[in-house]
């Protein structure tokens, strides 16, 4: 089988670029992981070319605990630079979405969900979101993507993005086979001071009655009308399986998506410091001396991308003092007063329910002409949940022009077990 | 008016690192590193809690306001000794504030005290061709370090310094510091009347602190009498030629761009866990000099000196429940000589309360001559041992009485005309007859038994 799982994966990476590293493992069952997920001995570099010749010296938790299971490692899937994107083009190697070549897999996980959405061998891949890397890449390649509750799988060993928001998941070909993943990664690691979530256990049949509620102020927002149909039938058929539907209300919907990018940005330019050309990944002769500063821009200058850039100076500027407050601090408010509608409105339905994305897969020629406030824009839907920390559950829910639709079902902290039972009625 | 403030790095005495389990006791250059303390991308910090633990008996010593909730921060900054191109340190919640420390004549006000992470050390190796280069040891990163800082309250570089030995001596005494091997640093900054305040760095004794300093007094001062403006800013301490230069370009706080740190929980400690802290931790050395005067009659100098190791204190309280508190205040005096002489911590001695009772009781009986004594004592402080075994195996044991005897005999043989002067009534002259007799012994017999021996020889 693992054979067959390794000759599927490289033929499927000469056609459609999945992975940045593919590998050959002898023993276990072949698995791809993101690359910003460490795995000892094995090529890391998150889609950064700072990063790209980078081995790092040990593995993450999930890796340890996969192959604790009898997993190996068959490869590391393509990702926008540090997960830097919605399209999985901000990087060296750019995945095509097995349903249309010309489109995206989406980002940044979309080497992972490109993959899992073309191979008929594997079940599942290891992903990773801060704002919707997860589901975004699962809704257009029209696979399941699993986000679960922030703290319940561990995130020693993933290179960081925004510590407060990264969170390790999967994507899968059905919701059981995403379960039964989180089931082997999840629960808490003492390497990671931030995980501190029971181990997820991949529950039994949903026995129990269902509100699901879903946000008005999302819906208003800019959604491709065939998106929303395909979502419309959906949500008939969570109706037609005897859930009961309603309207609820998120109020601080229209700050999310800021408060998302300081929060996620300031903390990203902090954690890109150390990519210097000192110590790991890339470096530059030191020819003609200087002084270490101009060494170390020299590097950051030749090797980070658009984008990486681009994010370490609104990080940078963000948490400068005198705009800290008005920023970094405001923002960090938004997020409580988010948690809370949320738990509000929890106390009301049991999940909640929205398009996954406001789009289909978009064309690599569409990308190309999106400014980065409109790229910013696409995780509207997606980034609610995530700064909030809510598990989050992205299910293929028909087509539109052709190509695959994505419901987003999401639960309150640490009901991850009642999303994955949702999820699994639904189909 | 001179205003001196001072930002003091100390390092306690934990076995490992602060985020990570590498030992802080590497010798060999980056060999006690591992992933997280060279901020290798994915690893993560750990907190260890003896760091936290020992940060709070300093704070608790000095009377801080400890705060049950802090948090750590990022301060970022691009220097080749840190491997994260951050510090994970404490920000604008520190875990301590508003403390004072008490010492014997005063009281110093204290801002706050919180932890952080030490960086690399740099070896800066010239080399043959001429080009100067870098060399980074990581062993030294991710130690942890107690950052204290005062308000400017000190009016003179003399009286900056005496308060970084009491602080010194304070660690040492709560046990979370090695005077003698611990790590302490301080930026000093300094203002004079009519000058913007300026801090000086790179600065790695006391005395260097006090030097600094008086330097930079005199250089404010002439800035002031030639009429220019003085400016705010952050300079370097030269050890070679006690001045200070002007650094080129620091940080400043604002530049730092801090936030609270992601990967870590708040720094929580509850009031009953404080309190459990607080029960086992020892006497304050000012009261407890106080006490000593009073309770044990001993003279204030020797009750401080006492104070110099907890261990040295303590054990002289045993002590004085079996044996006389002068005396024993006296020779442990002469222990503190010899520690010093022998460069060597009373701790590290292994010599016991016991070993010191049974001493003081062989001098107080006159087993042991004042002079034997001293000869034993400094036998048994570096090599403990039971004190009469010591004593006998040296020699040093009081002569029996018959030894004594025939050493009287033969004093009297030898001295006829001394013994006629006593027999006549000159008292003075049995004073003579017994320096014979001790001078005879090498010190040896005990003076109370060669008198009555004499007595009752020439009684006859």
């Amino acid at each position: 089988m693992s054979k067959e799982i390794i000759e599927e994966a490289k033929k499927l990476n000469e056609k459609f670029n999945f992975f940045i590293t593919l590998e050959a493992p002898r023993e276990g069952i072949p698995i791809a992981f993101k690359d910003n997920i460490c795995t000892k001995g094995i090529k890391t570099s998150a889609g950064s070319k700072i990063l790209e010749p980078y081995v790092p010296p040990f593995d993450a938790t999930v890796v340890e605990r996969l192959k604790a299971k009898g997993f190996s490692v068959l490869g590391k899937t393509a990702m926008d630079e540090f997960g830097f994107g919605t399209f999985c083009v901000n990087t060296f190697r750019i995945p095509k979405n097995p349903h249309d070549p010309k489109r995206s897999c989406g980002g940044s996980s979309g080497g992972s969900a490109g993959y899992i959405a073309a191979s008929k061998l594997a079940k599942f891949a290891i992903a990773q979101s801060t704002g919707g890397s997860i589901s975004a890449p699962a809704a257009f390649c029209g696979v399941v993507g699993l986000t679960p509750t922030y703290g319940r799988v561990s995130r020693y060993g993933l290179i960081d993005y925004a510590n407060s928001l990264d969170k390790i998941g999967v994507v899968a070909k059905t919701v059981r086979d995403a379960s039964k993943a989180l089931e082997i990664i999840s629960g808490p690691d003492s390497r990671d001071e931030t995980c501190q979530g029971a181990q997820f256990k991949d529950p039994p049949a949903l026995s129990k009655k269902i509100t699901i509620g879903i946000p008005k102020e999302w819906l208003a927002q800019k959604i491709d009308p065939e998106v929303k149909k395909a979502f419309d039938e959906a949500v008939k058929k969570l109706q037609a399986a005897g859930m009961t539907v309603k309207e609820i209300s998120i109020p601080s919907t229209p700050y999310a998506l800021a408060a998302y990018y300081i929060i996620a940005l300031a903390e990203a330019s902090t954690n890109l410091a150390k990519y210097c050309g000192l110590r790991y990944g890339a470096t530059l002769p030191l020819e003609g001396g200087g002084e270490f500063w101009e060494y170390f821009s020299k590097v950051r200058g030749k090797y980070f991308g658009a984008e990486a850039k681009r994010r370490i100076l609104l990080g940078t500027f963000v948490r400068m003092a005198g705009y800290c407050d008005k920023y970094y601090i405001q923002s960090q408010k938004v997020r409580q007063l988010l948690i809370d509608d949320f738990k509000k409105a929890f106390k009301e339905v049991d999940i909640i329910a929205a398009p996954t994305m406001p789009i289909i897969a978009p064309t690599f020629d569409e990308i190309s002409k999106l400014t980065p406030i409109e790229e910013y824009s696409m995780d509207v839907l997606t980034v609610p949940a995530n700064v909030a920390g809510i598990p989050h559950l992205s299910i293929p829910c028909g087509t539109a022009k052709g190509m695959p639709v994505g419901l987003h079902l999401m639960a309150d902290h640490n009901n991850d077990e009642l999303l994955v039972q949702v999820g699994e009625k639904y189909g | 008016m001179v205003k001196i403030g001072l930002e003091i790095h100390l390092q306690p005495n934990t076995k490992s690192k602060l985020f990570c389990t590498c030992s802080t006791e590497g010798v060999e250059p980056n060999t006690k590193v591992c992933q997280i303390c060279m901020g290798m991308p994915g690893s993560k910090p750990r907190l260890n809690s003896d760091a936290f633990i020992a940060a709070l008996k300093l704070a608790i010593a000095m009377n801080c306001k400890i705060h049950n909730i802090s948090y750590f921060a990022r301060k970022t900054y691009f220097y080749p000794d840190l491997p994260k191109d951050f510090q994970i340190t404490q920000y604008d919640q520190p875990f301590a504030t508003e403390g004072k420390l008490k010492m014997k004549d005063k009281e110093v006000e204290i801002t706050r005290i919180h932890i952080e992470e030490d960086p690399a050390s740099l070896k800066h190796v010239e080399s043959k061709n001429g080009a100067a280069y870098v060399l980074i040891d990581y062993n030294r990163s991710g130690t942890p370090l107690c950052e204290i800082v005062t308000p400017p309250v000190f009016t003179s570089p003399a009286e900056a310094r005496a308060f970084l030995e009491e602080l010194m001596k304070l660690a040492d005494y709560i046990g979370i510091f090695d005077a003698q091997e611990g790590k302490i640093r301080a930026d000093v900054n300094v203002s004079i009347e009519g000058h913007p305040r300026v801090e000086v760095k790179n600065i790695t004794s006391f005395r260097d602190a006090e030097r600094a300093a008086q330097f930079e007094i005199i250089r404010q001062e002439s800035v002031v009498a030639r009429g220019e403006q003085g400016v705010t800013e952050t300079r370097s301490f030269d050890q070679r030629t006690g001045t200070t230069d002007s650094m080129r370009h620091k940080e400043t706080e604002e530049e730092y761009g801090y936030i609270p740190e992601p990967d870590l929980p708040p720094l929580t400690i509850t009031d009953p866990e404080l309190n459990k802290i607080i029960a086992e931790m020892p006497e304050p050395p000012y009261q407890r000099i106080a006490r000593f005067v009073k309770q044990y009659k001993i003279k204030e100098e020797q009750a401080e000196s006492l104070m110099s190791e907890r261990a040295l204190a303590d054990q002289f309280e045993d002590v004085c429940k079996k044996s006389d508190p002068l005396l024993a205040a006296m020779w442990y005096s002469y222990v503190q000589k010899i520690l010093n002489f022998n460069a060597v911590r009373f701790d590290k001695t292994g010599f016991k309360d016991s070993n010191m009772i049974e001493f003081l009781s062989l001098l107080s009986s006159g087993e042991v001559s004042k002079r034997g004594a001293e000869l034993l004592l400094r036998e048994l402080v570096i090599k403990p041992e039971p004190a009469k075994k010591a004593a006998e195996r040296l020699g040093l044991l009081a002569l029996s009485e018959a030894e004594t005897k025939s050493l009287v005999e033969k004093a009297i043989k030898e001295n006829p005309n001394a013994v006629n002067d006593v027999k006549s009534g000159k008292e003075k002259a049995i004073q003579f007859l017994v320096g014979q007799v001790i001078r005879a012994s090498k010190g040896r017999a005990k003076e109370k038994t060669v008198l009555e021996l004499l007595d009752i020889a020439l009684k006859q």
